[in-house]
């Protein structure tokens, strides 16, 4: 099948400086995939050249086959947007938006979108500005879902909001969403990246760490506990360390083939990810 | 400016037909609805008609044809401004996410500048109904003061948005040029509209032409500046 996302070494730049280099990724129908990384790391860059807000320099990005650089408006339309800020205008109601913006797009269906809004519990007569921040981002979604998307873009959309409704937000979305539409999260709440995502980008400066599926990060990279003496033999195969009161901690990017009985091996967090990949120059 | 074909995919489209035009006042009506919910359009509304009141209360009281000239442009252009800044509270970034190209966007942007120059030519209009000319007098006026001016005044819907309006990042100055092109468009408008007159001699005619002939180059070279442009939003 198809990808949905594919990258092949898009960078952006501005000038002579390059905010995202060479970063190639794929995203499969029906895969949710966590993109984490530091502030700065480049995720809100990666997202906006998606979408079609920054140039794409180098490299290409192709949607559902579709190459953004030369079809960039038939790309735009397999997009479903959720992002923090506000770039709808807030003084419209909800159901002028849709009506407005639903133009257009090709597979809009404002009837769609209103059922949307009422199984939602958005207020279709509420003006924008006066939505909470939990239903400007259901708003969001019902809007995203009534055109039909095949990818829907969520930077950090969570970030203000309360840890029941982020449990909500994701359960809604699992119920709303197909096999044929794809989701991309930047966030950097890892821990439910860890319940919910099917994979994992990192991004360190502008450049991707890493790639892979959940199963992938798991059989690929490993945290090792033990003493100084212990950690001091396999320093070679660490990607990083840090002293703890009772014990050491590294990081190794193998299987942990030969490690099992004298130290204790066990999966990384993404968080240990981050602190190891990303956390220290 | 052309009724340039667009190749989506396997479709054809016009930028500009009769149903986009209509959509386009539709779009424009539920936005400016929407722009009374802030103080912005508030402001907005109240000059549109604060404009619009005066020009026809002076038109109707004022002695003689030079009061009523003196005030006509700067009622007309309150009113201009008022609906202009009712109806353009737009947020750049969703335009460039929405799924439309440059040239469909410059498009939309010409289009609600035509509905904006169509509602200017209905307040010049019922100003100069109340100037008692002869019916004569009165359609020359509308036809060659009345149209340019409406025309020229409009060309603040299109010069408002980005990248005229500024661009920041890529160390071109792209709106110097476009404010003095604004400025010579409003001018000539400006000219135009305190010389309503009852007799009409040459130099009446080659305002009215000139008038014409800016306003529809101010325009033009508005839309190409929309439509060509090569910036991303994070370049603006």
């Amino acid at each position: 099948m198809e990808p949905i996302l594919q990258i092949e070494n898009a960078s952006t730049e501005r000038g002579t400086v390059f905010w995202l280099r060479n970063v190639n990724l794929t995203l499969e129908p029906g895969i949710f995939m966590g993109v984490i990384g530091r502030n700065g790391a480049g995720k809100t860059t990666l997202f906006h050249m998606i979408c079609g807000l920054s140039r794409i320099s180098g490299g290409d990005l192709r949607l559902a086959g579709v190459s953004m650089r030369h079809e960039p408006k038939r790309c735009k339309r397999e997009m479903g947007i959720i992002f923090d800020d506000d770039y709808f205008r807030l003084d419209l109601s909800v159901k002028h938006a849709g009506i407005i913006y639903g133009a257009y797009y090709d597979r809009y269906s404002q009837a769609v979108f209103l059922n949307y809004c009422r199984k939602f519990e958005v207020d279709i007569k509420q003006n924008l500005r006066k939505l909470s921040k939990g239903n400007y981002m259901k708003f969001q979604l019902a809007f995203a879902l009534a055109h039909h998307p095949k990818l829907i873009l969520m930077d950090e959309p969570e970030a203000r909001l309360d840890p029941v409704f982020r449990r909500e937000w994701m359960n809604l979305l699992y119920d709303v969403l197909d096999d044929t539409c794809s989701v991309l999260f930047a966030t950097h709440l890892t821990e439910e990246l860890e319940q919910y995502a099917d994979a994992v980008t990192m991004l360190s400066k502008g450049q991707q760490v890493f790639s892979l599926t959940m199963l992938e990060l798991e059989e690929q990279y490993k945290i090792v506990r033990g003493s100084k003496e212990e950690l001091d033999a396999l320093s070679e195969r660490l990607l990083g360390r840090r002293r703890m009161e009772h014990y050491e901690e590294g990081l190794f990017r193998e299987d942990g083939e030969g490690l099992q009985g004298k130290n204790s091996v066990s999966r990384p967090s993404l968080a240990d990810l981050m602190y190891y990949l990303d956390g220290r120059d | 400016m052309n009724n340039r074909k667009e190749n989506d995919g396997n479709r054809t489209k016009r930028n500009f037909t009769l149903k986009r035009f209509l959509c386009t006042g539709r779009e424009l009506l539920v936005e400016t609805r929407g722009s009374l919910h802030t103080s912005r359009g508030k402001w907005g509304l109240a000059l549109f008609l604060f404009g619009m009141v005066v020009g026809i209360y002076k038109a109707l009281t004022g002695a003689e044809l030079d009061e009523k000239q003196s005030n006509l442009f700067f009622a007309t252009l309150w009113s201009a401004m008022g609906l202009v800044v009712l109806s353009s509270l737009q947020n750049y970034k969703l335009l460039y996410l929405l799924p439309m190209s440059r040239k469909e966007f410059a498009a939309g942007q010409m289009q609600k500048a035509a509905w904006i120059a169509i509602i200017i030519l209905g307040v010049i209009t019922a100003q100069f109904a109340c100037m008692n000319f002869g019916m004569e007098n009165f359609w020359q006026n509308v036809i060659w003061k009345g149209i340019p001016v409406s025309i020229s005044l409009s060309a603040y819907q299109i010069a408002w948005i980005k990248p005229i309006k500024e661009s920041e990042t890529t160390g071109t100055k792209m709106y110097h040029l476009s404010f003095w092109v604004l400025i010579l468009d409003v001018g000539i408008g400006f000219l135009n509209l305190m010389f309503v007159v009852d007799s009409w001699n040459m130099f009446h005619w080659t305002l009215s032409v000139l008038n014409y002939g800016i306003c529809i180059c101010a325009t033009l070279y508005f839309y190409r500046k929309i439509a060509f442009v090569d910036l991303y939003y994070d370049e603006l």
